[in-house]
Protein backbone atom coordinates (compact mmCIF):
# COMPACT_ATOMS: atom_id res chain seq x y z
CA UNK A 1 0.00 0.00 0.00
CA UNK A 2 1.29 3.44 -0.89
CA UNK A 3 2.38 5.56 2.04
CA UNK A 4 0.26 8.56 2.98
CA UNK A 5 1.74 11.97 2.26
CA UNK A 6 1.34 14.57 5.01
CA UNK A 7 0.66 18.18 4.02
CA UNK A 8 0.82 20.73 6.83
CA UNK A 9 -1.44 23.74 6.43
CA UNK A 10 -5.03 24.81 6.00
CA UNK A 11 -7.04 24.97 2.81
CA UNK A 12 -7.54 28.76 3.07
CA UNK A 13 -3.92 29.22 2.00
CA UNK A 14 -3.76 29.17 -1.82
CA UNK A 15 -0.26 27.69 -1.51
CA UNK A 16 -1.73 24.79 0.45
CA UNK A 17 -4.78 24.44 -1.83
CA UNK A 18 -2.45 24.15 -4.85
CA UNK A 19 -0.81 21.08 -3.28
CA UNK A 20 -4.18 19.55 -2.46
CA UNK A 21 -5.26 19.93 -6.09
CA UNK A 22 -1.99 18.41 -7.28
CA UNK A 23 -2.18 15.46 -4.86
CA UNK A 24 -5.81 14.79 -5.79
CA UNK A 25 -5.06 14.94 -9.52
CA UNK A 26 -2.10 12.62 -9.20
CA UNK A 27 -4.16 10.22 -7.07
CA UNK A 28 -1.87 10.32 -4.03
CA UNK A 29 -3.13 9.40 -0.59
CA UNK A 30 -2.64 12.44 1.61
CA UNK A 31 -3.64 13.95 4.91
CA UNK A 32 -3.97 17.69 5.49
CA UNK A 33 -3.32 18.86 9.02
CA UNK A 34 -2.15 21.79 11.05
CA UNK A 35 1.00 21.17 13.10
CA UNK A 36 0.28 20.48 16.75
CA UNK A 37 0.79 23.68 18.69
CA UNK A 38 0.72 25.82 15.53
CA UNK A 39 3.52 26.87 13.19
CA UNK A 40 5.78 28.55 15.76
CA UNK A 41 6.84 25.46 17.70
CA UNK A 42 10.42 24.09 17.79
CA UNK A 43 9.16 20.88 16.14
CA UNK A 44 7.67 22.81 13.20
CA UNK A 45 10.74 25.06 12.84
CA UNK A 46 12.65 21.83 12.31
CA UNK A 47 10.43 21.02 9.33
CA UNK A 48 10.49 24.56 7.94
CA UNK A 49 12.96 27.06 9.41
CA UNK A 50 10.77 29.90 8.05
CA UNK A 51 7.73 28.55 9.97
CA UNK A 52 5.35 28.77 7.03
CA UNK A 53 2.81 26.50 5.42
CA UNK A 54 2.77 24.32 3.43
CA UNK A 55 5.26 21.67 4.44
CA UNK A 56 5.20 18.25 2.82
CA UNK A 57 6.35 15.07 4.51
CA UNK A 58 6.65 12.01 2.31
CA UNK A 59 8.50 9.23 4.08
CA UNK A 60 11.99 10.59 4.75
CA UNK A 61 11.50 13.58 2.45
CA UNK A 62 10.56 16.92 4.02
CA UNK A 63 10.04 19.92 1.76
CA UNK A 64 8.77 23.48 1.95
CA UNK A 65 8.07 26.19 -0.69
CA UNK A 66 4.92 25.26 -2.61
CA UNK A 67 6.48 25.62 -6.09
CA UNK A 68 9.22 23.15 -5.14
CA UNK A 69 6.64 20.74 -3.69
CA UNK A 70 4.43 20.95 -6.80
CA UNK A 71 7.35 19.92 -9.01
CA UNK A 72 8.17 17.14 -6.55
CA UNK A 73 4.62 15.77 -6.60
CA UNK A 74 4.57 15.88 -10.38
CA UNK A 75 7.92 14.10 -10.71
CA UNK A 76 6.93 11.47 -8.13
CA UNK A 77 4.68 9.61 -10.55
CA UNK A 78 4.49 9.47 -14.32
CA UNK A 79 0.70 9.33 -14.48
CA UNK A 80 -1.40 12.48 -14.89
CA UNK A 81 1.50 14.81 -15.56
CA UNK A 82 0.87 18.35 -14.32
CA UNK A 83 3.63 19.82 -16.48
CA UNK A 84 3.40 19.11 -20.23
CA UNK A 85 6.28 17.21 -21.86
CA UNK A 86 6.92 19.79 -24.61
CA UNK A 87 9.37 22.46 -23.42
CA UNK A 88 7.47 25.51 -24.71
CA UNK A 89 4.13 24.34 -23.28
CA UNK A 90 5.85 23.47 -19.99
CA UNK A 91 7.37 26.96 -19.94
CA UNK A 92 3.98 28.60 -20.49
CA UNK A 93 2.38 26.43 -17.78
CA UNK A 94 5.01 27.37 -15.23
CA UNK A 95 4.88 31.04 -16.30
CA UNK A 96 1.12 31.23 -15.66
CA UNK A 97 1.64 29.74 -12.20
CA UNK A 98 4.53 32.11 -11.43
CA UNK A 99 2.58 35.21 -12.53
CA UNK A 100 -0.41 34.19 -10.39
CA UNK A 101 1.79 33.62 -7.33
CA UNK A 102 4.11 36.63 -7.71
CA UNK A 103 1.90 39.35 -9.06
CA UNK A 104 -1.68 38.47 -8.11
CA UNK A 105 -1.43 36.57 -4.84
CA UNK A 106 1.16 38.75 -3.09
CA UNK A 107 -0.91 41.98 -3.36
CA UNK A 108 -4.08 40.00 -2.52
CA UNK A 109 -2.42 38.72 0.68
CA UNK A 110 -1.47 42.29 1.61
CA UNK A 111 -5.06 43.38 1.10
CA UNK A 112 -6.36 40.60 3.34
CA UNK A 113 -3.70 41.21 6.00
CA UNK A 114 -4.63 44.89 6.05
CA UNK A 115 -8.24 44.04 6.86
CA UNK A 116 -7.21 41.41 9.42
CA UNK A 117 -4.60 43.64 11.03
CA UNK A 118 -1.93 40.97 10.65
CA UNK A 119 0.44 42.83 8.27
CA UNK A 120 4.03 43.05 9.50
CA UNK A 121 4.54 46.43 7.83
CA UNK A 122 1.95 49.17 7.19
CA UNK A 123 -0.01 48.49 3.99
CA UNK A 124 -0.58 51.19 1.37
CA UNK A 125 -3.97 49.84 0.40
CA UNK A 126 -4.36 51.87 -2.80
CA UNK A 127 -0.93 50.76 -4.01
CA UNK A 128 -1.80 47.14 -3.17
CA UNK A 129 -5.01 47.33 -5.24
CA UNK A 130 -3.08 48.93 -8.12
CA UNK A 131 -0.51 46.13 -7.96
CA UNK A 132 -3.33 43.60 -7.93
CA UNK A 133 -4.92 45.12 -11.06
CA UNK A 134 -1.56 45.06 -12.80
CA UNK A 135 -1.01 41.46 -11.78
CA UNK A 136 -4.44 40.46 -13.08
CA UNK A 137 -3.60 42.18 -16.40
CA UNK A 138 -0.38 40.17 -16.60
CA UNK A 139 -2.26 36.97 -15.80
CA UNK A 140 -4.79 37.74 -18.54
CA UNK A 141 -1.83 38.30 -20.88
CA UNK A 142 -0.20 34.91 -20.25
CA UNK A 143 -3.34 32.78 -19.86
CA UNK A 144 -3.94 30.39 -22.77
CA UNK A 145 -7.34 30.14 -24.46
CA UNK A 146 -9.11 26.88 -23.68
CA UNK A 147 -10.99 25.20 -20.89
CA UNK A 148 -8.01 25.31 -18.56
CA UNK A 149 -5.42 27.91 -17.59
CA UNK A 150 -2.71 26.59 -19.92
CA UNK A 151 -4.97 25.24 -22.66
CA UNK A 152 -7.00 22.10 -23.25
CA UNK A 153 -5.77 20.11 -20.26
CA UNK A 154 -5.71 20.48 -16.50
CA UNK A 155 -2.15 21.36 -15.43
CA UNK A 156 0.06 22.77 -12.72
CA UNK A 157 -1.20 26.19 -13.80
CA UNK A 158 -4.73 25.30 -12.66
CA UNK A 159 -3.48 24.00 -9.31
CA UNK A 160 -2.06 27.49 -8.68
CA UNK A 161 -4.40 29.86 -10.53
CA UNK A 162 -7.78 28.55 -9.32
CA UNK A 163 -6.98 28.95 -5.57
CA UNK A 164 -5.29 32.31 -6.23
CA UNK A 165 -8.41 33.60 -8.00
CA UNK A 166 -10.64 32.32 -5.20
CA UNK A 167 -8.52 34.13 -2.63
CA UNK A 168 -8.37 37.27 -4.77
CA UNK A 169 -12.09 37.50 -5.46
CA UNK A 170 -12.84 36.81 -1.78
CA UNK A 171 -10.35 39.53 -0.78
CA UNK A 172 -12.07 41.94 -3.19
CA UNK A 173 -15.42 40.92 -1.78
CA UNK A 174 -14.24 41.81 1.71
CA UNK A 175 -13.76 45.37 0.41
CA UNK A 176 -17.21 45.26 -1.23
CA UNK A 177 -15.74 44.90 -4.71
CA UNK A 178 -18.12 42.55 -6.45
CA UNK A 179 -16.09 42.07 -9.63
CA UNK A 180 -12.33 42.27 -9.19
CA UNK A 181 -11.70 40.15 -12.30
CA UNK A 182 -13.51 42.74 -14.39
CA UNK A 183 -13.29 42.95 -18.13
CA UNK A 184 -10.59 40.41 -18.72
CA UNK A 185 -12.22 37.97 -21.14
CA UNK A 186 -9.90 34.97 -20.74
CA UNK A 187 -9.80 35.22 -16.95
CA UNK A 188 -13.54 35.78 -16.71
CA UNK A 189 -14.32 32.71 -18.78
CA UNK A 190 -11.76 30.64 -16.96
CA UNK A 191 -12.97 31.67 -13.52
CA UNK A 192 -16.60 30.84 -14.25
CA UNK A 193 -15.76 27.40 -15.64
CA UNK A 194 -13.09 26.29 -13.15
CA UNK A 195 -15.49 26.83 -10.22
CA UNK A 196 -17.72 24.15 -11.75
CA UNK A 197 -14.88 21.70 -12.39
CA UNK A 198 -15.56 18.42 -10.58
CA UNK A 199 -12.33 18.32 -8.66
CA UNK A 200 -11.43 21.99 -8.34
CA UNK A 201 -14.96 23.12 -7.45
CA UNK A 202 -15.16 21.38 -4.04
CA UNK A 203 -11.68 22.60 -3.05
CA UNK A 204 -12.68 26.17 -3.91
CA UNK A 205 -15.89 25.71 -1.87
CA UNK A 206 -13.85 24.59 1.15
CA UNK A 207 -11.65 27.67 0.72
CA UNK A 208 -14.75 29.89 0.56
CA UNK A 209 -16.10 28.40 3.78
CA UNK A 210 -12.84 29.02 5.59
CA UNK A 211 -12.56 32.54 4.17
CA UNK A 212 -16.01 33.18 5.64
CA UNK A 213 -14.77 32.06 9.05
CA UNK A 214 -11.85 34.45 8.69
CA UNK A 215 -13.97 37.48 7.77
CA UNK A 216 -16.24 36.64 10.72
CA UNK A 217 -13.16 36.69 12.99
CA UNK A 218 -13.54 33.00 13.78
CA UNK A 219 -10.37 31.64 12.20
CA UNK A 220 -7.60 30.98 14.74
CA UNK A 221 -4.22 32.52 13.85
CA UNK A 222 -1.58 30.28 12.24
CA UNK A 223 0.43 30.33 15.44
CA UNK A 224 -2.45 29.05 17.59
CA UNK A 225 -2.38 25.56 19.06
CA UNK A 226 -4.79 23.33 17.16
CA UNK B 1 18.34 32.77 -27.67
CA UNK B 2 17.95 36.42 -26.74
CA UNK B 3 18.31 37.06 -23.03
CA UNK B 4 17.17 40.53 -22.01
CA UNK B 5 18.99 41.55 -18.88
CA UNK B 6 22.20 42.80 -17.34
CA UNK B 7 24.85 40.58 -15.76
CA UNK B 8 24.81 42.79 -12.66
CA UNK B 9 21.28 41.64 -11.90
CA UNK B 10 21.41 38.40 -9.91
CA UNK B 11 18.13 37.43 -11.58
CA UNK B 12 19.66 37.71 -15.06
CA UNK B 13 22.94 36.16 -13.91
CA UNK B 14 21.00 32.98 -12.99
CA UNK B 15 19.85 32.63 -16.57
CA UNK B 16 23.27 33.45 -18.04
CA UNK B 17 24.89 30.80 -15.84
CA UNK B 18 22.47 28.15 -17.06
CA UNK B 19 22.88 29.16 -20.72
CA UNK B 20 26.67 29.04 -20.47
CA UNK B 21 26.75 25.75 -18.57
CA UNK B 22 24.44 24.10 -21.06
CA UNK B 23 26.21 25.63 -24.04
CA UNK B 24 23.07 27.33 -25.37
CA UNK B 25 24.00 29.95 -28.00
CA UNK B 26 22.68 33.26 -26.65
CA UNK B 27 22.96 37.01 -26.70
CA UNK B 28 22.66 39.08 -23.53
CA UNK B 29 21.10 42.42 -24.41
CA UNK B 30 19.01 45.31 -23.16
CA UNK B 31 15.68 46.07 -24.87
CA UNK B 32 15.77 48.88 -27.41
CA UNK B 33 13.60 51.65 -26.01
CA UNK B 34 13.90 50.25 -22.47
CA UNK B 35 11.81 47.93 -20.36
CA UNK B 36 8.71 50.14 -20.41
CA UNK B 37 8.50 50.35 -24.21
CA UNK B 38 5.35 48.93 -25.84
CA UNK B 39 7.45 46.29 -27.67
CA UNK B 40 9.01 45.03 -24.44
CA UNK B 41 5.75 45.16 -22.48
CA UNK B 42 4.26 42.92 -25.15
CA UNK B 43 6.86 40.30 -24.22
CA UNK B 44 6.64 40.92 -20.49
CA UNK B 45 3.70 42.99 -19.23
CA UNK B 46 5.48 43.45 -15.89
CA UNK B 47 8.37 45.18 -17.70
CA UNK B 48 11.06 43.20 -15.93
CA UNK B 49 14.25 41.38 -16.77
CA UNK B 50 15.29 38.71 -17.42
CA UNK B 51 12.96 37.96 -20.28
CA UNK B 52 13.94 35.55 -23.04
CA UNK B 53 13.01 35.05 -26.65
CA UNK B 54 13.89 31.69 -28.14
CA UNK B 55 12.35 31.45 -31.59
CA UNK B 56 8.60 31.88 -31.05
CA UNK B 57 8.90 31.25 -27.29
CA UNK B 58 8.85 34.26 -24.98
CA UNK B 59 9.18 33.72 -21.24
CA UNK B 60 9.98 35.67 -18.09
CA UNK B 61 10.55 34.98 -14.36
CA UNK B 62 14.04 33.54 -13.93
CA UNK B 63 12.84 30.30 -12.32
CA UNK B 64 10.53 29.63 -15.25
CA UNK B 65 13.32 30.35 -17.73
CA UNK B 66 15.75 28.00 -15.98
CA UNK B 67 13.24 25.15 -16.12
CA UNK B 68 12.56 25.91 -19.78
CA UNK B 69 16.24 25.81 -20.66
CA UNK B 70 16.55 22.50 -18.88
CA UNK B 71 13.55 20.98 -20.68
CA UNK B 72 14.34 22.36 -24.12
CA UNK B 73 18.08 21.68 -24.29
CA UNK B 74 18.65 18.13 -23.13
CA UNK B 75 22.44 18.24 -22.93
CA UNK B 76 23.92 18.79 -19.49
CA UNK B 77 20.73 18.80 -17.41
CA UNK B 78 20.66 21.25 -14.49
CA UNK B 79 17.85 19.46 -12.65
CA UNK B 80 18.92 16.05 -11.32
CA UNK B 81 16.95 13.07 -12.66
CA UNK B 82 16.28 11.60 -9.20
CA UNK B 83 13.09 13.05 -7.73
CA UNK B 84 14.48 13.76 -4.28
CA UNK B 85 17.74 15.27 -5.55
CA UNK B 86 15.76 17.48 -7.95
CA UNK B 87 13.64 18.78 -5.07
CA UNK B 88 16.70 19.53 -2.96
CA UNK B 89 18.39 21.47 -5.79
CA UNK B 90 15.21 23.47 -6.41
CA UNK B 91 14.71 24.13 -2.69
CA UNK B 92 18.24 25.53 -2.29
CA UNK B 93 17.46 27.83 -5.23
CA UNK B 94 14.13 28.85 -3.70
CA UNK B 95 15.74 29.76 -0.36
CA UNK B 96 18.10 32.16 -2.12
CA UNK B 97 15.33 33.59 -4.31
CA UNK B 98 12.68 33.95 -1.62
CA UNK B 99 14.65 34.68 1.55
CA UNK B 100 18.33 35.50 0.99
CA UNK B 101 17.88 38.00 -1.82
CA UNK B 102 14.95 39.97 -0.36
CA UNK B 103 16.88 40.46 2.92
CA UNK B 104 19.99 41.35 0.90
CA UNK B 105 18.18 43.95 -1.22
CA UNK B 106 16.62 45.36 1.93
CA UNK B 107 20.17 45.97 3.17
CA UNK B 108 21.29 47.33 -0.21
CA UNK B 109 18.80 50.18 0.34
CA UNK B 110 20.53 50.94 3.66
CA UNK B 111 24.15 51.26 2.51
CA UNK B 112 24.20 55.07 2.71
CA UNK B 113 25.09 55.84 6.38
CA UNK B 114 23.41 59.25 6.13
CA UNK B 115 20.02 57.73 5.30
CA UNK B 116 20.37 54.55 7.33
CA UNK B 117 17.59 53.28 9.60
CA UNK B 118 19.41 51.01 12.06
CA UNK B 119 16.16 49.29 13.06
CA UNK B 120 15.59 48.21 9.46
CA UNK B 121 19.23 47.10 9.17
CA UNK B 122 18.87 44.93 12.28
CA UNK B 123 15.61 43.39 11.03
CA UNK B 124 17.07 42.59 7.62
CA UNK B 125 20.27 41.19 9.14
CA UNK B 126 18.15 38.90 11.34
CA UNK B 127 16.16 37.76 8.27
CA UNK B 128 19.42 37.17 6.41
CA UNK B 129 20.80 35.09 9.30
CA UNK B 130 17.67 32.93 9.27
CA UNK B 131 17.87 32.50 5.48
CA UNK B 132 21.58 31.64 5.44
CA UNK B 133 21.09 29.15 8.29
CA UNK B 134 18.38 27.42 6.25
CA UNK B 135 20.63 27.40 3.17
CA UNK B 136 23.58 26.02 5.16
CA UNK B 137 21.41 23.13 6.30
CA UNK B 138 20.58 22.07 2.74
CA UNK B 139 23.79 22.95 0.91
CA UNK B 140 26.13 20.14 -0.04
CA UNK B 141 29.04 22.23 -1.38
CA UNK B 142 31.05 19.32 -2.77
CA UNK B 143 31.98 21.53 -4.53
CA UNK B 144 28.71 22.59 -6.16
CA UNK B 145 25.67 23.74 -4.21
CA UNK B 146 23.71 20.47 -4.46
CA UNK B 147 26.59 18.02 -4.86
CA UNK B 148 29.32 16.97 -7.28
CA UNK B 149 27.69 18.59 -10.31
CA UNK B 150 26.51 22.00 -11.37
CA UNK B 151 22.71 22.29 -10.94
CA UNK B 152 19.94 24.85 -10.98
CA UNK B 153 20.89 25.61 -7.34
CA UNK B 154 24.26 27.10 -8.39
CA UNK B 155 22.45 29.49 -10.74
CA UNK B 156 20.86 31.07 -7.65
CA UNK B 157 23.61 30.70 -5.07
CA UNK B 158 26.69 32.14 -6.82
CA UNK B 159 25.17 35.48 -7.96
CA UNK B 160 23.57 35.99 -4.53
CA UNK B 161 26.87 35.29 -2.74
CA UNK B 162 28.65 37.77 -4.99
CA UNK B 163 26.13 40.45 -4.02
CA UNK B 164 26.23 39.61 -0.33
CA UNK B 165 29.98 40.15 -0.27
CA UNK B 166 29.54 43.51 -2.00
CA UNK B 167 26.79 44.73 0.35
CA UNK B 168 27.16 43.27 3.84
CA UNK B 169 30.55 44.83 4.72
CA UNK B 170 28.89 48.23 4.18
CA UNK B 171 26.24 47.63 6.86
CA UNK B 172 27.82 45.15 9.29
CA UNK B 173 31.26 44.33 10.70
CA UNK B 174 30.40 40.63 11.10
CA UNK B 175 31.89 38.12 8.63
CA UNK B 176 29.52 37.86 5.63
CA UNK B 177 28.89 34.12 5.84
CA UNK B 178 29.49 33.82 9.58
CA UNK B 179 30.45 30.38 10.85
CA UNK B 180 28.79 28.39 8.12
CA UNK B 181 31.40 25.93 6.83
CA UNK B 182 29.52 24.74 3.76
CA UNK B 183 28.62 28.20 2.47
CA UNK B 184 32.20 29.40 3.12
CA UNK B 185 33.72 26.41 1.34
CA UNK B 186 31.31 26.88 -1.54
CA UNK B 187 32.14 30.55 -1.99
CA UNK B 188 35.90 29.95 -1.82
CA UNK B 189 35.73 27.20 -4.47
CA UNK B 190 33.21 29.01 -6.66
CA UNK B 191 35.49 32.02 -7.00
CA UNK B 192 38.15 29.74 -8.53
CA UNK B 193 35.73 27.74 -10.65
CA UNK B 194 35.77 28.78 -14.31
CA UNK B 195 32.06 29.28 -14.93
CA UNK B 196 30.92 30.50 -11.49
CA UNK B 197 34.06 32.55 -10.85
CA UNK B 198 33.87 34.00 -14.35
CA UNK B 199 30.32 35.25 -13.87
CA UNK B 200 31.10 36.63 -10.40
CA UNK B 201 34.10 38.49 -11.86
CA UNK B 202 31.91 39.97 -14.59
CA UNK B 203 29.39 41.02 -11.96
CA UNK B 204 32.24 42.70 -10.06
CA UNK B 205 33.32 44.61 -13.17
CA UNK B 206 29.73 45.66 -13.87
CA UNK B 207 29.34 46.79 -10.26
CA UNK B 208 32.50 48.92 -10.50
CA UNK B 209 31.25 50.55 -13.70
CA UNK B 210 27.86 51.16 -12.07
CA UNK B 211 29.39 52.79 -8.99
CA UNK B 212 31.56 55.06 -11.14
CA UNK B 213 28.50 56.15 -13.10
CA UNK B 214 26.74 56.98 -9.84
Amino acid sequence: MAKTITIYGRIISPYVAALILAAKTKGFKYELLMPKGGIKTPAYYKLNPFAKVPVLKDGTTTLYESSVILEYLDAKSKTKKLVPAAAAAAGQTRLIAAVANEYVLLPAIKIVQNKRGTAKEPVDINAAFQDLEKGLDALEHVLVKGSFAAGARFSLADCVVAPVLLFTTAAGGWYEMADIIGKRPKLKKYWSSIQKHKMTGPVLKDMTTMFGLMTAGKLPPWSAAQ
Amino acid sequence: MDIYGSILSPFAARVVLAARYKGIPHKLLLPKGGIKSPAFLKMNPMGKMPTIKDGPTVLFESGVILEYMNAKYKKKPIVPAAVKAAAQARLIGAIFAEYVQPAMFGLFAQTDPAKRDQKVVDEKLAALTQALDAAEKLMVAKPFAAGARFTIADCYVAPALFFLHAIIPQVSSEPVLGKRPKLKRYYAKAQKQKLLGGVMDEMGEAMKAYMQQK
